[in-house]
């Protein structure tokens, strides 16, 4: 400490003349100097010794030989990542043993109990000679029960003789009989040291046969069952078919190894491929069938698939010799990381998506300078406030009464395609009625409002299209799943679709009401203000202003009612109300002075702080929410990511949306384009590429989150790493964990590498 | 015919940017508007399509109280009158053809805007606006790959597209060379003078305003302190209008 100290004073003194010149503290500050700093560090210290006693630093716990041997086997496991398995043969050598003693026990000469008898509790020597050097070799006890169950005694290494020698306790099983010590080895046997392994009747037929052709290249074997029209596929090692037969009509196989491949009448002529096909005989129980090829072929690991010809369906498949060769192969534990990986980039990659969608039309009610400029007069606004509840009520009614219209076609596909149809034309023909493409003339009344009806009715009818489209997608996508076989996941997804659509429906439906009715508000207001004198104005304001106030006190009256079950008149409607026209009549005494209220600026704050909030609650917080709401999986997860992302690109967004050049949208408003045209014109177009930017950085980020989410129960490959990982199954676990480096970092590497294209 | 009446500008934060203006302007007629950086040209310009709302006074064009207008009588207001900025204001990565069009807005209907769809007169109209300033074949390119005195004509070209009874400038060739300028200058004097359309004009240079113009207003911390004919500025008045210490250099 004190060295820094000096050095620093040293450089203090050092300081070279020519640099601006230092704000001279005045003496006292200069002679206080050192004890804030001595009180400082005294402070840092209290604060970091209470730091280390709450996170426990031990560093003994790091040293301890027990830990260090965790340690050791941890990151030895992690080391060796279970990715292939292969098979093992249990070899089994059993010694009797008698408890209590009498029994006459015959002795084993490999492995040597001794003494050979005795009563439960008593130690006794086991001695093990012959093993393979190293080898694990567990040791069990057969009791005398008619159950087939072992008791563990111990487990040990033999040594580098093969042999080893335990003391075990006898356990409390006493029987007249002779029981007996297993010793239990595991021989690996398809590792790429020990790759051939003979396992004899690996067909089941109950004969031994060599899997090496003989000199007159003939062989014949048994496949289970026998369906009318035989058909049967040889299929190589590699798993591809070779030859594909059949008794009756060629036919194509629907399922099974040969799917889709076409089997060929048996004396129909076919290329040479080694082994073929040249006599189906069903004339026993099981087909037996004939095959030639060239003597000296090694038919291990050849399979032969029967099928129905008369259906295409598989049927049993089987090896063709006794002796197959093993390798080593994928790992279980890798199959099912490979699934779980995938669904933890589909999850990032669905939670992206919906907050994007979210995000984007979010994002320029979350920028200063869109918002900053928009106020309205008190008038307009206690109007909206009491029009926006009023319409979006309306809307939600409408949009049930829509359904009940439309569901009774619900199961008519036909039907469902015509509405569909009819109310997009209509829809399409309405708007272009309603919207001329050039505005060449000032409208007269009578034409605005024929328009605004028109376009009312084009809403209304493109709303009731995408109820259509939803019932459509589901009656689709329901019937698809059945009939699509493997693609059937498609059919869920527009089913899915279908279901968005229509809880969009209602959305869409009073959000729009609701604008409409906001639209109306406003020309109302615009009128009663261009027309009324200045005290009915005023006194409107306040009238209207208690009345907005009201209504929605009462609205967050029945929230807080909905959270805390309160259930009283007074507390939840009364109350609320009378609070709210207070506010109300305050605010629009108050907005009066000012003549507009800065609504944009409140909304702005507003947006920004529920953003802002949103983003501080860690994704693994909002997923144990959804978890308990739609129950653990992705999908819990999916929404969770969802809602953080849509909080923390809205705020990215906007935060672009800040920082474009003001010039173009100058530009564009002087040139008589309104504020949706001023946004489309010279907002997007300075937006489109940060947007995309920030959307696969996020990407990023979520792939990151959603691994895991899954320790919550929010799905994808963060369940199987807890998992593992509470079972002590360290190798499973450092499959995940390599899947999750690789995956991040492979994300990361293209996210960065798109994000470079396009800023 | 524009008449400007005791037009005054407070900013929020109490800087006084207009104080009791008022000129008339006749159709047709050239204006230069002169004076200091920061005497008020640019908010002067700007209160007129009230891209800043003005806080006192009125602005009638043609007998019509644009200080009044509801925001579509504005929209109306201001599709008849260009403008042309002094950073061109094009929108860098869209082609230069969208910059062009853009001066269409004030007559396209907003939705047909979403969809981002002009009608077919208006691509060729705006084909020919590209001809007239010798950028045609430029109107496929991004317009941040055009040089200064190229985004300046495409900019006069978007003002141009919309069919404009006047343009208003705000300093149309502070940010490019001599050559430049006299090129930017000489657009605009056709179309004023070809056209018919009223142009009013801020600049820095006096060269340019005796060149261009039929009359010049000059401003000065926001008062009116010259109104009259550009040969009418001597040594006196130029003094009055940049201040006791200001030389002339052009």
């Amino acid at each position: 400490m004190a060295d820094i100290r000096e050095r620093t004073d040293a450089e203090l003194d050092t300081e070279p003349p020519s640099g601006p010149p230092p704000d001279k503290p005045d003496a006292a500050r200069r002679r206080r100097r050192p004890f804030v700093i001595a009180l400082g560090i005294v402070i840092s210290v209290v604060i970091y010794a209470l730091a280390f006693e709450h996170t426990q630093v031990d560093l003994t716990q790091i040293t301890s030989e027990t830990r260090q041997a965790s340690l050791q086997r941890i990151l030895r496991a992690l080391a060796q990542p279970d990715l292939v398995t292969y098979d093992t043969r249990e070899d089994v050598t059993e010694v009797e043993i008698a408890i209590p003693c009498g029994p006459e026990v015959t002795p084993n000469p490999n492995v040597v109990i001794e003494p050979s008898c005795g009563d439960p509790g008593d130690t006794v020597t086991i001695t093990g000679s012959g093993f393979d050097p190293r080898e694990f070799v567990e040791l069990r006890f057969v009791p005398d029960t008619e159950f087939d169950i072992t008791l563990r005694l111990a487990s040990v290494n033999a040594d580098s003789d093969g042999r080893f020698q335990v003391e075990v306790v006898l356990p409390d099983r006493t029987s007249d009989q002779v029981q007996s010590v297993r010793a239990v080895t595991n021989e690996p046997i398809g590792t790429w040291r020990n790759r051939v392994e003979v396992f004899t009747d690996a067909n089941e037929n109950g004969v031994e046969d060599d899997p090496i052709l003989g000199e007159e290249g003939i062989h014949t074997f048994e496949v289970a069952g026998n369906p009318d029209v035989p058909a049967v596929a040889l299929i190589n090692p590699a798993g591809e078919t070779t030859d594909f037969v059949t008794t009756g009509e060629s036919f194509e196989a629907v399922a099974g190894v040969s799917r889709g491949q076409v089997a060929i009448p048996i004396d129909e002529e076919r290329p040479d491929t080694g082994l073929r096909i040249i006599g189906i005989d069903a004339a026993g129980g099981d087909l037996s069938v004939t095959i030639e090829g060239p003597p000296g072929f090694d038919m291990s690991n050849w399979r032969a698939a029967a099928y129905d010809g008369a259906t295409g369906e598989p049927g049993a498949t089987t090896y063709i010799s006794d002796t197959i060769r093993l390798s080593p192969r994928i790992s279980e534990t890798a199959r099912i990381t490979v699934d779980k990986i995938l669904e933890t980039v589909f999850l990032a990659l669905v939670a992206t998506t919906a907050g994007l969608l979210v995000a984007v039309p979010l994002s320029f009610i979350a920028a200063r300078n869109i918002m900053r400029d928009i106020s309205i007069t008190v008038t307009n606004l206690v109007l909206i406030l009491i029009a926006v509840p009023l319409g979006a009520g309306l809307g939600i009614l409408a949009a049930r009464a829509a359904r009940g219209v439309v569901t009774p076609i619900a199961d008519n596909t036909p039907a469902l395609f015509g509405a569909l149809a009819l109310a997009a034309i209509l829809a399409y023909l309405a708007a272009r009625a309603a919207l001329p493409t050039v505005e060449d003339h000032v409208p007269t009344r009578a034409e605005r409002l024929r328009r605004a009806l028109l376009l009312i009715v084009a809403g209304a009818l493109g709303l009731v299209g995408l109820l259509v489209l939803s019932l459509l997608f589901q009656a689709i996508g329901t019937a698809a799943r059945s009939a699509l076989g493997w693609f059937g996941f498609i059919g869920s997804f527009f089913a899915a679709l279908g279901e968005i659509f229509d809880v969009a429906f209602v959305v869409i439906a009073a959000l729009a009401t609701a604008g409409v009715f906001a639209q109306l508000a406003s020309k109302l207001g615009y009128a009663i203000r261009s027309r009324m004198p200045r005290p009915v104005i005023r006194t409107l304001n306040v009238v209207l202003g208690g009345l907005a106030g009201a209504l929605w006190a009462m609205l967050v009256g029945q929230v807080i009612d909905w959270f805390y079950q309160i259930g009283e008149f007074r507390t939840v409607v009364l109350i609320p109300a009378m609070v709210g026209a207070v506010v109300g009549v305050l605010i629009a005494l108050r907005g009066m002075q000012k003549g507009e209220v800065k609504i944009g600026l409140s909304i702005y704050y507003a947006a920004r702080t529920v953003f802002n909030t949103l983003r501080s609650i860690e994704p693994l917080v909002m997923a144990i929410v959804f978890v308990v709401w739609v129950g653990a999986g992705p999908f819990a997860g999916s929404l969770a990511l969802a809602l953080h992302t849509a909080a923390a690109l809205a705020k990215l967004y906007s935060e672009q949306v800040e920082s474009i050049s003001t010039g173009p949208i100058e530009a564009v408003r002087a040139t008589g384009a309104n504020r949706l045209q001023t946004i489309i014109y010279s907002v997007v177009p300075q937006i489109v590429p940060p947007y995309i930017s920030f959307t696969m950085y996020r990407w990023d980020i979520n792939v990151r989150m959603s691994t895991i989410l899954g320790f919550v129960g929010g799905g994808g490959i963060g369940s199987i790493l807890q998992q593992n990982i509470n079972l002590l199954q360290y190798r499973a676990a450092a499959v995940q964990m390599l899947a999750i480096a690789i995956v991040v970092a492979t994300m990361d590497w293209a996210s960065s590498r798109l994000r470079e294209r396009y800023v | 015919m524009l008449q400007v009446e005791h037009l005054t500008k407070v900013y929020e934060n109490g800087t006084v940017a207009l104080e009791d203006v008022s000129f008339t302007v006749p159709d047709g007629q050239f204006l230069a508007i002169i004076g200091l950086s920061g005497s008020g040209k640019s908010t002067l310009l700007r209160c007129i399509n009230r891209l800043i709302e003005p806080t006192e006074g009125r602005i009638i064009w043609n007998g019509e109280d644009i200080t009044a207008a509801s925001q579509e009588d504005l929209r109306r207001f201001r599709r008849r009158v260009g403008m042309v900025f002094q950073h061109f204001n094009l929108v860098h990565r869209s082609k230069v053809l969208t910059n062009v069009l853009a001066g269409r807005l004030g007559y396209t209907n907003p939705a047909m805007s979403l969809i981002n769809r002009f009608s077919k007169d208006d691509v060729s109209t705006a084909l020919a606006q590209l001809e007239r300033v010798g950028l045609r074949e430029k109107a496929y390119s991004r317009a941040d790959e055009l040089s200064g005195g190229q985004q300046q004509r495409v900019g006069i070209a978007r003002a141009l597209m919309q069919n404009p009874e006047m343009i208003l400038a705000d300093e149309p060739v502070a940010s490019l060379d001599p050559v430049l300028a006299h090129s930017i200058m000489r657009y605009l004097e056709a179309i004023n003078q070809d056209d018919g359309v009223t142009v009013l004009c801020s600049l820095h240079f006096l060269d340019l305003v005796h060149k261009y113009s039929d009359r010049a207003i000059a401003l000065n911390e926001g008062k009116l302190v010259f109104d009259g004919l550009p040969s009418e500025i001597d040594d006196m008045k130029f003094k009055e209008i940049y201040g006791q210490e200001a030389e002339r250099v052009g």
